[in-house]
């Protein structure tokens, strides 16, 4: 398995206040999977992509990733993890206002130690002729396009998605899901994307439900589409 | 938090600024001017060949309404220091008691307060004079020695070295080395009139009018000079520091667009909105004004101390500068609700769906800086940072540009003086010794022989000097401003002289004789390159004719070395290294309010860079959690955004400097009077070094104090602001 979770737990607050963002999540992901992570608002989707992702860390419970025990990991090795392993996609992109869309994708290829070339990077995703724009001259779908250079040019094992069509209407969402299978399909990069939305699971390669902070089915889908062929 | 703390902080230190040099300069002035009314100081003091009879006191006292008395006094050199000893006086110079009691018997004396501080005498302790010991009674400071220069020619005050003491007429009578003088106050406008009488049946050997005698003038003309110096200085540190904090709140009014969006779709109006946001200006308005007066209120006696350290320690009459302290309790606050109230107003005026989706409008009209440029990312992040927040820029360029500046202030009023010291001495002549003589001679002598008599000119009766030189002189190199050779025989100002007179090459010069009040009318040749000496030289002879004296007359020597004379004829004897010393203690005293400057301005430039600073992360926030959830460590992003303002730090630098050197040129020009030195600002290669690492240790403080609060910056916390 290249991503086990075994009985994570994270809460928040304390006493009667006190809730289980995580409640003893299991789960196993192969290599080279797209696996979605399906569940409503405030299921623990975000917080179980902040811990696989070493941005925030559990309370108890072991994560491995690629045989590497993340749980375990001091705060600089948890850098160390995102600098290289892990890349991120947000729902609000999160781009630097103030880069325009090739120097967004530099500020990680400068750290990266083993930086994928980045005119490789900007045909793959269609964006070589928008590289001096900043953001704010993007569509979102343009955007988001960005983001995922960004989160790419490191070439990480794994790859999380956050909700990465939620800001975008249905075409750009396809056209993004797109460059998603893209990714997969050529750099066979594990790809996480987290969702309320049960359309995007078909594109999926495994199915994680989650609800109340508990996964409650993890199922390999038989009836994968493209994204192209989606109906959003 | 921070923001409330550094804004507070930056209010109360400007307002203390303010009100207590406001404070402090009137406090001065009043006190002294009140010494002086009451004390009756002298209008003027001269000297007679022939004394003036009691009788005939009172007939000119009558004839021209004026106040006039005989006052002797003596110099006592004792072993350390030196004392100057007067009796009692009725009508003119009385002393003003400043702590214990004035004197009831022989047996007692009064010391000025400074020196007996320095002594470590109080009231009912003892002191020897002369051999003689007497009882303190108390300390008491005469109206014409509240500058206490043992001559007026001195450059500095010598607290420890040169004491006045005052004692009865019975116990002064026992001294035999007298000296005298007649001082006058005049009720009316008629010196000339007397100055001629006292003259033609007296013969005057010396006049000197208040005007020209530093010890009183500069006491005198205190309170408008520091005025001067005060309204020029002050608003624009007042405003500076207002107008920082004054662009920050602005700033973080603007980060509000969301909340300000969110009561606006709850129905709030823009009245509630504003008055709620009034709070954010208010409270460092209020705390710093307050806080800031409040200490001024502490501090007052010890700076008032500290301003007028040059000067006797007197009971000073401390009253509030009513309109400092409303200006001070009023503006800061004022200023900051009218800045929130246009900030908000200008937010609300948006759409609602605008407000809440967080847009920025800078973030619209950020142009295409170096989009195509070849530099690293992080260079041109750094170029957009500072010309794309410009509010933001503009505060730390103000902040780090005055830091500089007041740092420069004490660092080139040192080097100046001490440039005066090395140089200008030079420039006065390569003599070691000054005799001035009591009598004119024409008789051979060993020295260079001068002629040298002081004249008045200008409004403001400006004391000059004129010596007429031999054809060759030995000790003086004259060099004009226009190069050309000096003729003998011509009139030839120096350029101290020519800044106080305003007179350039070519121009005529009217002068008044002290003693005989003559006017007299001259060609000034050319200008001589010498700051240090208020002078016009020309030959002996055209010296001796202007004067109507015998061809050939002189009245003082000048020598490199000791010249052997009959002491009964010298009337004063100068060195050059007295008069070098005296420079350097100049110095030494000028550095205790060199430090406090340059203490404020390192203040100023850690408060501003962590008030700018602190702003940059806080608007930073989602780029700097971003920058960590993509691996960045800490040292990388504080190198990329707390870096961003290096680049301003020797831009200011070097501006702060030149301003200052701009500003003491203004400043010293309008000391000629006061110094009788043109002083020309300098600053050398070591004080810019100095005053470049105090800015950059400043600078550096000021970061280091913010970068655990971008370490502190939490990932999951920034990152939920954008999530669904």
């Amino acid at each position: 398995m290249f991503i086990k979770l075994q009985d994570g737990v994270k809460k928040y607050g304390q006493g009667d206040a006190q809730v289980y963002a995580m409640d003893k999540v299991r789960l196993d992901i192969d290599k080279g999977e797209i696996c979605v992570i399906l569940g409503p608002s405030g299921s623990g989707k975000s917080t179980l992509l902040n811990m696989l992702g070493g941005i925030d860390s559990m309370d108890s419970g072991v994560l491995l990733v690629d045989g590497r025990k993340v749980s375990g990991f001091s705060l600089k090795e948890l850098t160390e993890y995102r600098r290289t392993d892990v890349g991120f996609v947000f729902q609000f992109y999160n781009l630097i206002q103030d880069l325009t869309v090739i120097e967004n994708i530099q500020v990680v290829s400068d750290i990266a130690p083993n930086p994928l070339p980045i005119d490789s990077v900007l045909d793959s995703l269609g964006l070589r002729t928008l590289v001096h724009r900043f953001p704010t001259e993007l569509s979102g779908g343009q955007q988001q396009r960005t983001a995922i250079a960004r989160a790419i040019i490191k070439n990480p094992k794994l790859l999380l998605c956050d909700e990465l069509t939620g800001a975008l209407d249905s075409r750009a969402s396809k056209e993004v899901l797109q460059y998603i299978e893209k990714v997969n399909e050529t750099l066979g990069m594990t790809i996480l994307i987290i969702t309320h939305n049960a359309a995007i699971s078909k594109i999926a390669d495994r199915v994680i439900q989650i609800r109340d902070g508990k996964v409650v089915s993890n199922e390999k889908n038989n009836a994968k589409v493209r994204a192209e062929d989606l109906v959003l | 938090m921070s923001f409330y703390i550094c804004a507070s902080l930056l209010t109360a230190i400007s307002v203390l600024f303010v009100i207590t040099m406001y404070t402090s300069v009137e406090a001065i002035d009043t006190t002294f001017r009140e010494i002086m009314t009451v004390g009756n100081v002298e209008d003027a003091e001269f000297s007679t060949l022939m004394p003036i009879p009691d009788v005939e006191q009172k007939a000119l006292e009558s004839e021209y309404d004026l106040d006039l008395e005989r006052i002797s006094y003596t110099d006592i050199e004792e072993d350390g220091y030196n004392l100057r000893v007067f009796p009692v006086t009725e009508k003119l110079n009385r002393v003003q008691i400043v702590s214990g009691s004035g004197i009831t018997s022989p047996d007692e004396i009064l010391l000025n307060p400074d020196f007996a501080k320095a002594h470590g005498v109080v009231p009912g302790d003892t002191f020897t004079v002369n051999g003689t010991r007497y009882t303190v009674s108390g300390t008491a400071v005469r109206p014409d020695y509240i500058y206490a220069q043992k001559n007026p020619s001195d450059f500095y005050v010598d607290d420890s070295g040169f004491g006045q003491i005052t004692m009865s007429k019975e116990a002064f009578l026992k001294f035999r080395n007298v000296q005298s003088f007649y001082a006058v106050d005049f009720h009316g406008d008629n010196s000339v009139e007397f100055r001629k009488d006292i003259n033609k049946t007296y013969t005057t050997l010396r006049y000197l009018p208040g005007e020209a005698n530093n010890r009183i003038d500069v006491c005198r003309d205190l309170g408008k000079e520091y005025g001067l110096m005060l309204a020029a200085l002050l608003p624009i540190v007042f405003g500076m520091n207002t107008l920082i904090v004054a662009v920050v709140l602005g700033r973080k009014i603007r980060r509000e667009q969301r909340q300000i969006g969110t009561l606006l779709a709850f129905g709030y109006r823009t009245s509630e909105i504003t008055r709620h946001y009034m709070w954010y200006a208010m409270i460092p308005g209020i705390v710093g004004s307050v806080a800031g007066v409040a200490v001024s209120v502490i501090l007052n006696k010890p700076l008032i101390a500290l301003v007028a350290t040059d000067y006797e320690s007197v009971n000073f009459i401390v009253r509030p500068h009513w309109p400092s302290l409303i200006l001070c309790l009023l503006l800061p606050t004022l200023s900051y609700i009218v800045t929130t109230v246009i900030g908000v107003r200008r937010l609300v005026r948006k759409s609602i769906t605008v407000l809440l989706a967080g847009t920025s409008a800078e973030a619209k009209k950020r142009g295409k800086i170096l989009s195509a440029s070849k530099i690293s990312f992080r260079q041109k992040f750094r170029i957009r940072s500072l010309l794309s927040h410009k509010s933001r820029t503009i505060v730390v360029v103000l902040g780090l540009f005055f830091s500089s500046f007041l740092c420069s202030i004490g660092f080139v009023f040192a080097d100046s003086w001490k440039s005066i010291i090395t140089d200008g001495l030079d420039a006065a002549g390569t003599y070691e010794y000054r005799y001035y003589m009591n009598t004119l001679s024409t008789e051979a002598s060993d020295g260079e022989k001068v002629l040298t008599a002081s004249f008045e000119a200008g409004d403001e009766n400006s004391l000059f000097t004129l010596e007429g030189l031999v054809e060759h002189p030995e000790y003086l190199t004259l060099k004009t401003k226009s190069g050309d050779a000096v003729e003998y025989g011509g009139y030839y100002m120096t350029t101290n002289a020519a800044e106080l007179f305003g007179i350039k090459a070519g121009d005529s010069f009217t002068f008044i004789n002290l003693i005989t009040a003559d006017s007299y009318t001259i060609t000034i040749d050319d200008i001589i390159l010498d700051n240090t000496q208020c002078t016009v030289y020309t030959s002996l002879n055209e010296a001796a004719d202007l004067l109507g004296l015998p061809e050939g007359s002189y009245n003082l020597l000048l020598s490199d070395q000791e010249l052997d004379l009959d002491k009964s004829l010298i009337l004063e004897e100068r060195t050059k290294d007295e008069i070098k010393e005296q420079l350097e203690f100049g110095v030494e005293l000028l550095m205790s309010m060199i430090y406090l400057i340059i203490a404020a301005g390192v203040i100023l430039c850690v408060v501003t860079v962590y008030l700018t600073v602190n702003m940059l992360i806080e608007e930073n926030r989602a780029n700097i959690s971003m920058l960590k959830v993509l691996g960045y460590k800490t040292n990388e992003i504080n190198r990329m955004l707390l870096n961003t303002n290096h680049v301003l730090v020797p831009i200011c630098l070097a501006a702060g400097i030149i301003t200052c050197l701009g500003l003491t040129a203004v400043i010293f020009r309008s000391f000629v009077d006061v110094f009788n030195l043109y002083i020309e600002p300098s600053v050398s290669v070591l004080s810019i070094c100095i005053i470049g690492a105090i800015q950059i240790a400043g600078y550096y403080f000021s970061l280091t104090l913010l970068k655990r609060k971008a370490h502190r910056v939490d990932m999951v916390e920034s990152l939920k602001d954008n999530r669904e």
